[in-house]
C-alpha cells in the first residue's frame, strides 16, 4: 500500500484556509470578482495571462483582459462546455455568474496523468445566491496517487446537482482520495450520485455543514473487485433548523476487496426540525471480501426524524435459484441480482 | 422538582476497613485476609504488575474527573462474626430495599421463592437455599466460598472469559475483586430457582469491585440477575465488576440485570462511577447466552456485555433499555463476536434520554471468516425526552459473505399525537409518558423473568418522574 | 414426457422420499397428499433444487436429467410454478421475462411487453404490472397471477404448478382454471399439486400421484381424487 500517510500529513487545511479567505472576499468584494463579461457563465481561475492584481496566496485573479485562455468556455451562456484541469499546484476556483438565470450545465474532468508531479489538486466552486447549477464530474485518475480537495460552497437558495463518475487508468496500484467539503447556506440544495468503477484504492470522503432549510442527499454506488480497497465516509452536519438528509450508499464487493463505510450524522442542539436518513447496504459477492461500516447518530435534540440502516448480506439463495428455475444460468443470474441490489 | 433516590439511606454498622491506598501489600493483605491459595494470589499480582503499565482508556464519550485510585479503600466488610448472626440494623436495610434474605419468608409465600446472594460493599453477607440447590448439584456460593471449598472449578474457570488484560478496569478488577457469586450447573440440570444477587454499597470512599462466574455444564439451564443499589454519597464511587459466563454444549444462561446505582443529584454531584466488563462465552455448540439489562442509574456507565458466539449454531442476544436524566452518562452496548458457524444474534437496545444526559449506544458485530451461515438483527432506538443527547455508534465487520446482518436505528421524540390521545382519555400527562415509554421498552422488559418484569417497570416510571421538562 | 426412475430424494439430515416411479404423459396429473409429505419437495427436486441430493434416473422427453442444473432443465421445457413466490427488490416483473427468454432484438421486447401488459390486464392486475417489483409487497393472489404470466409466456412442455390455488379468491380460482384450460393442450404436460377441492374436479386427470408415507404412488384411476376428498389420505398412511 501507498505511503498515503506521508502525503496527507503534509496535507493540511492550507488549502480550506484559502478557500475561507476567498469567501470572504467574494462576498466583500463582489465587484472586483464580476466576470469580465456580464454574459459569461462563470469566472474560472486560475487565468495563465500575466496578472495585474495582488494573489492570495497561490491564486491568480482574472484581470479582465481580453486574452484569457479559459474564459472563453464560460462566455456563451448554456454552452457545455468541458473544463479540463490537468496538473496544477494552484487552487482551482470557480465562481458562477449570479446573473444567470437558467441552470448551467458543464461537464469537469478531472484527469490525473502518469507526467503528474503534483498529488494535490484542490478546487473551489461557488453556487451564487439563488442560482442552478450542474455539474458532470469525471475523474479518471492514471497517475499513483492524486488527492482532490473540492470545496463547494452553496449560497442562499441556491441549488448544485452533481453527476460523479470515478474511474481509474491503466496504471496498476492507483490511488485516488477525493475529499468534497460542501457548505450549504440556508436554503440550498445539493445533490450528489457518485459512481465508482475499477479502483485500486479510493476514498470518497463528504462533509456537508448544512446551515438552515437546507436539503443534502448523497447516493454513491461503489463497487470492488480484485484486491481492490474502497472508503466511503459521509459526514453531514445539521447546524440549523428544518435541513433535510438522505444518504443512500451501496456497495458491492467481489474477490478479495474490501469496502468500509462511515457515515457520521450529527444533529446539533439548535437544528431542530432536523429530517435526517441514512442507508448502507452492502452485498457480498464471494466468501472472500471484507465489509465494515459504521453508521453513526450523534443527536442533541429531540424535535428530529433520524433513522439509519445498514446490512451486509450476500447473493441470496432462494432468489439465485429462482432465477435458475426461469432458464437463467448462474452467471447471468449474479449479474442481474446485483443489478437488482443497486436498483432496489 | 425535587430528586428523590429512596435507596440513598446508609446503614450504621461496624465495618473493618482497609485504610485507603492501593499498594502490592494491599493485594497480600486482602488476599491473605480471605485465606486464599496461592495460585490465586498469583492471579491479583500479575493483574496489579500490568495495572502499572496501563492507563484508563478515554474513547467513550463519557467524561468524569480523574479517579484517584490511591484514595479509595479497597476492602470495607460489615463486622458480624458469622452469617446467622446479622445485626438487626442490616436486616432492616434489606428488608427496606426488598431484598429475602430468609428462606422462611419465601416458603411461607411471603416473598417471591428465589435464591439470594447478598454482598454488601466487599463481603458476600447472606446466601439463602444453597442447601435445596446442592441437592440438585447446583453450587451457588459467594466467590469467596468457592475459591475453598471448589477451587478446581475457580481456577479452571476464572480469568478464562475476560483476561486480565482485558482493559484498564477489568485489570483492576482482577487485582482486587472482593466478593461476588460463583454458580456451577451441572450436566443435565434445570435451576429450578431464580438465582439472584444483590449488591449493596454501604461504605463511603470504598470501591466495589464484585466478580461474578457462572459456569453451565452441558444441557443446562440457569436464569440469574442481579440488582444493586448505592448511598447517596456526595464523592463518587467507583465500582468496576467482571462477569464472567461459560455455555457448554445445549446450555443456557440467561443473566438479568437491574442496575440503580446512586446515580447523583441533579447538578451531578455525586453517583457510582459503574464500570463493569461482562462477556459470555458460547463455548459449546447449540449453546445460548443472553443479557438483559435495565439501567437507571449510575452517574457515569461504560459497560458493554458482550457474546463470544464460539460453539457451531450457538445464539446470543442483548436486550438493553438504558435510562439517562440529569447529569448522568451512558456509554453501553454490546459486542457481538460470532466465530462459528450458523450462529444467530439478535440486540434491542431502548435509550431514553433526558436533562443534560448523554445516552450512547456503542454496538460491534462482527461475523468471523469462518462463522458462516450467521444471521445477526440490531435494533437500536432511541427516545429523547427533552435536548438531551443520544447518540449511536454500531460497527458491523463482515469477513465472509454467507452470513447477514440486519441494523436499524432511530432517534425521535414521544408522539405528541399518542400524548393527547391518552390525555383525551382521562390519563394524566405523566402518566401518558409512562404508558409510551413502557410501550417503547416492551421488547426489552419481555426478556426480563416474571418477577422482576414488575419490578423494572415500577423502577422506570420512579426513574422517569420529572423527567419530561 | 417426464420420467422418473427408482427416485430417491433426502436432504443432509433426513430421507424424504423413497421409492419413487413416475410417469406424466401429455395431459393434466395430479399429485395429492397430507402436509409435510413432501409434494413440493418432490417438485422442486425435479427442477434440481440445490437443497436435495436426488439418486435415481429422471427422463425429460429421453434426455436424462441428472447432470442437467437448474437453469438447463428450465431451457429444455420444464417449468415450476412456485407455491411462495420468492420476492427480488430490483427486478421488474418483465425484466424476469425478458432474460428468461434471452430477447435481444427491440422489436422481440416490444411485442413481448404487449403481450405481458395484455396477459396482466386478462387477470385484473394493475396497468404498470410489468414495473413492478418481483413478488414484491404484492399479494398473494398477485404473486400466484404473476407465475401464471410467466408460464404462458415462457411456454415450457411441462409444467409444475405447486398449489397455483393458495391466495386466490373465488374470482381468481375461476380465473385460474379458465387460464389453465386455455393452456392445457395435446402436447403439453401439467402437473397440479394442490388441495383445493374445486381445483381437482376441474379437470379430468390423466393420472392421480398420492406422496405419502415417504413413497409415492401413482394410478390412473381418476376416481381416487373423489375418494380422498371424502376420506382423507388414512389408505395411504
Amino acid at each position: 500500500m501507498h505511503n498515503a500517510s506521508n502525503i496527507l500529513d503534509n496535507y493540511v487545511y492550507r488549502h480550506m484556509d484559502v478557500a475561507r479567505v476567498l469567501t470572504r472576499e467574494v462576498y466583500n468584494k463582489p465587484k472586483m470578482f464580476a466576470p469580465s463579461r456580464d454574459n459569461a457563465d462563470a469566472i474560472i481561475f486560475p487565468d495563465f495571462v500575466s496578472v495585474n492584481e495582488p494573489c492570495w496566496e497561490k491564486m491568480q485573479v482574472v484581470s479582465g483582459s481580453a486574452s484569457n485562455k479559459y474564459s472563453h468556455f464560460f462566455e456563451k451562456r448554456n454552452m457545455l462546455a468541458d473544463a479540463t484541469f490537468n496538473q496544477s499546484d494552484t487552487i482551482q476556483a470557480i465562481i458562477f455568474n449570479s446573473k444567470v438565470k437558467n441552470t448551467l450545465v458543464y461537464n469537469m474532468n478531472y484527469i490525473a496523468s502518469p507526467e503528474d508531479i503534483n498529488h494535490l489538486f484542490p478546487v473551489y466552486i461557488e453556487i451564487p445566491p439563488y442560482c442552478n447549477v450542474e455539474l458532470n464530474e469525471a475523474f479518471y485518475n492514471d497517475a499513483k496517487i492524486k488527492i482532490y480537495r473540492i470545496v463547494y460552497v452553496l449560497r442562499e437558495g441556491s441549488t448544485l446537482n452533481i453527476s460523479r463518475s470515478i474511474a481509474a487508468g491503466n496504471e496498476e496500484q492507483c490511488m485516488q482520495i477525493i475529499e468534497s467539503d460542501v457548505i450549504q447556506h440556508p436554503g440550498s440544495t445539493f445533490n450528489i450520485t457518485a459512481i465508482n468503477n475499477e479502483q485500486h484504492y479510493l476514498q470518497d470522503l463528504y462533509h456537508v455543514k448544512a446551515y438552515k432549510d437546507t436539503t443534502t442527499t448523497i447516493t454513491g454506488r461503489y463497487n470492488a473487485t480484485a484486491d481492490n480497497a474502497v472508503h466511503v465516509i459521509t459526514d453531514i452536519d445539521h447546524i440549523g433548523t428544518n435541513c433535510t438528509s438522505n444518504v443512500n450508499v451501496k456497495s458491492v464487493t467481489d474477490d478479495i476487496s474490501k469496502f468500509t463505510f462511515s457515515g457520521n450524522l450529527t444533529v446539533r442542539k439548535e437544528a431542530e426540525g432536523a429530517d435526517a436518513h441514512l442507508q448502507n447496504k452492502n452485498l457480498q459477492v464471494v466468501d472472500t471480501t471484507t465489509v465494515i461500516t459504521e453508521p453513526k447518530l450523534d443527536i442533541s435534540t429531540k424535535e428530529i426524524a433520524c433513522t439509519h440502516g445498514c446490512t451486509v448480506s450476500s447473493i441470496d439463495e432462494d432468489q439465485r435459484y429462482l432465477l435458475n428455475t426461469r432458464g437463467i444460468d448462474n452467471i447471468t443470474a449474479k449479474q442481474l441480482l446485483i443489478e437488482a441490489f443497486l436498483n432496489g | 422538582m425535587a430528586y428523590e433516590y429512596p435507596e440513598g439511606f446508609v446503614t450504621p454498622v461496624e465495618s473493618d476497613d482497609f485504610e485507603p491506598g492501593l499498594t502490592k501489600e494491599t493485594i497480600l493483605k486482602l488476599s491473605a485476609l480471605k485465606n486464599e491459595p496461592a495460585w490465586l494470589t498469583d492471579f491479583r499480582l500479575n493483574a496489579f504488575d500490568h495495572l502499572q503499565k496501563i492507563k484508563e482508556p478515554n474513547w467513550s464519550t463519557v467524561n468524569y474527573k480523574p479517579i484517584d485510585f490511591q484514595a479509595m479503600r479497597y476492602y470495607s466488610a460489615p463486622k458480624f462474626t458469622n452469617k446467622d448472626d446479622i445485626p438487626q440494623d442490616v436486616l432492616d436495610t434489606f428488608e427496606k430495599l426488598g431484598v429475602p434474605l430468609h428462606e422462611r419468608d419465601a416458603l411461607l409465600g411471603l416473598a417471591p421463592k428465589v435464591a439470594v446472594d447478598v454482598i454488601m460493599d466487599s463481603v458476600s453477607i447472606a446466601t439463602t437455599f444453597q442447601a435445596e440447590l446442592a441437592e440438585h448439584g447446583i453450587i451457588f456460593c459467594s466467590i469467596s466460598e468457592a475459591v475453598q471449598h471448589h477451587p478446581e472449578l475457580v481456577k479452571k474457570y476464572l480469568g478464562s472469559v475476560v483476561s486480565y488484560k482485558d482493559n484498564y478496569f477489568a485489570t483492576l478488577n482482577s487485582a482486587v475483586f472482593s466478593d461476588g457469586t460463583f454458580c456451577y450447573i451441572p450436566k443435565g440440570v434445570r435451576c429450578p430457582l431464580e438465582l439472584n444477587t444483590y449488591f449493596r454499597i454501604n461504605a463511603r470512599n470504598t470501591g466495589q469491585f464484585e466478580r461474578t462466574l457462572i459456569v453451565a455444564d452441558d444441557d443446562s439451564f440457569v436464569s440469574y440477575l442481579e440488582g444493586c443499589t448505592a448511598p447517596a454519597f456526595t464523592e463518587n464511587t467507583v465500582h468496576a465488576a467482571i462477569v464472567e459466563l461459560v455455555a457448554m454444549t445445549k446450555a443456557e444462561i440467561k443473566y438479568s440485570t437491574v442496575q440503580n446505582w446512586y446515580p447523583g443529584d441533579e447538578n451531578g454531584i455525586g453517583g457510582v462511577l459503574n464500570f463493569v466488563t461482562k462477556r459470555g462465552l458460547c463455548k459449546g455448540d447449540y449453546s445460548k447466552i443472553s443479557w438483559t439489562q435495565v439501567e437507571t442509574g449510575s452517574a457515569v456507565t461504560w459497560k458493554y456485555p458482550s457474546c463470544i458466539l464460539r460453539g457451531d449454531n450457538s445464539v446470543g442476544e442483548f436486550y438493553s433499555v438504558a435510562v439517562t436524566k440529569h447529569q448522568q452518562q451512558a456509554d453501553t452496548g454490546t459486542k457481538m463476536l460470532h466465530v462459528g458457524k450458523n450462529t444467530r444474534s439478535t440486540i434491542i437496545s431502548k435509550g431514553i434520554s433526558s436533562g443534560n444526559s448523554i445516552n450512547t449506544y456503542r454496538g460491534m458485530v462482527r461475523m468471523g471468516k469462518n462463522a458462516h451461515n450467521s444471521r445477526n438483527y440490531t435494533e437500536c432506538d432511541s427516545l429523547m425526552l427533552n435536548n438531551s443527547r443520544a447518540l449511536t455508534l454500531p460497527t458491523v465487520m463482515q469477513y465472509n459473505s454467507s452470513s447477514i446482518v440486519e441494523h436499524e436505528a432511530s432517534t425521535g421524540k414521544l408522539s405528541e399525537e399518542a400524548l393527547y390521545y391518552l390525555q383525551c382519555k382521562g390519563l394524566t400527562e405523566e402518566d401518558a409518558i409512562n404508558c409510551l415509554v413502557t410501550g417503547f421498552c416492551k421488547s426489552v422488559f419481555q426478556q426480563l423473568p416474571l418477577e422482576f418484569a414488575a419490578e423494572a417497570n415500577k423502577l422506570l416510571s420512579v426513574t422517569l418522574e420529572g423527567a419530561v421538562g | 414426457m417426464l420420467v422418473l426412475q427408482d427416485v430417491s430424494i433426502s436432504t443432509d439430515n433426513k430421507e424424504i422420499l423413497n421409492n419413487v416411479n413416475l410417469e406424466f404423459g401429455p395431459g393434466v396429473h395430479y399429485i395429492v397428499g397430507p402436509n409435510g409429505a413432501g409434494k413440493s419437495t418432490l417438485a422442486h427436486a425435479i427442477m434440481a433444487n440445490p437443497k436435495y441430493n436426488v439418486t435415481g434416473t429422471m427422463k425429460f422427453k429421453d434426455t436424462v436429467l441428472t447432470d442437467l442444473a437448474t437453469w438447463e432443465r428450465a431451457q429444455l421445457g420444464l417449468f415450476l410454478s412456485f407455491q411462495n413466490p420468492t420476492p427480488i427488490e430490483g427486478m421488474s416483473n418483465f425484466r424476469l421475462i425478458k432474460e428468461s427468454l434471452k430477447m435481444d432484438s427491440t422489436k422481440k421486447i416490444m411485442d413481448e411487453l404487449n403481450g405481458f401488459k395484455g396477459l396482466a390486464a386478462d387477470l385484473g392486475l394493475p396497468s404498470d404490472w410489468d414495473k413492478k417489483e418481483l413478488n414484491v409487497q404484492a399479494s398473494g393472489g398477485e404473486k400466484k397471477k404473476n407465475e401464471l404470466i410467466q408460464l404462458k409466456m415462457l411456454n415450457p412442455d411441462v409444467a409444475i404448478l405447486d398449489e397455483p390455488d393458495s391466495g386466490l379468491d373465488v374470482d381468481a380460482i375461476n380465473d385460474l382454471i379458465i387460464q389453465l384450460n386455455n393452456f392445457v393442450d395435446t402436447n403439453k404436460t401439467v402437473i397440479i399439486v394442490s388441495h383445493y377441492e374445486k381445483l381437482l374436479k376441474s379437470f379430468n386427470p390423466a393420472t392421480v400421484t398420492v406422496v405419502a408415507n415417504h413413497t409415492t404412488t401413482q394410478t390412473t384411476d381418476a376416481t381416487t381424487v373423489d375418494t380422498i376428498l371424502s376420506n382423507g389420505f388414512k389408505d395411504f398412511a
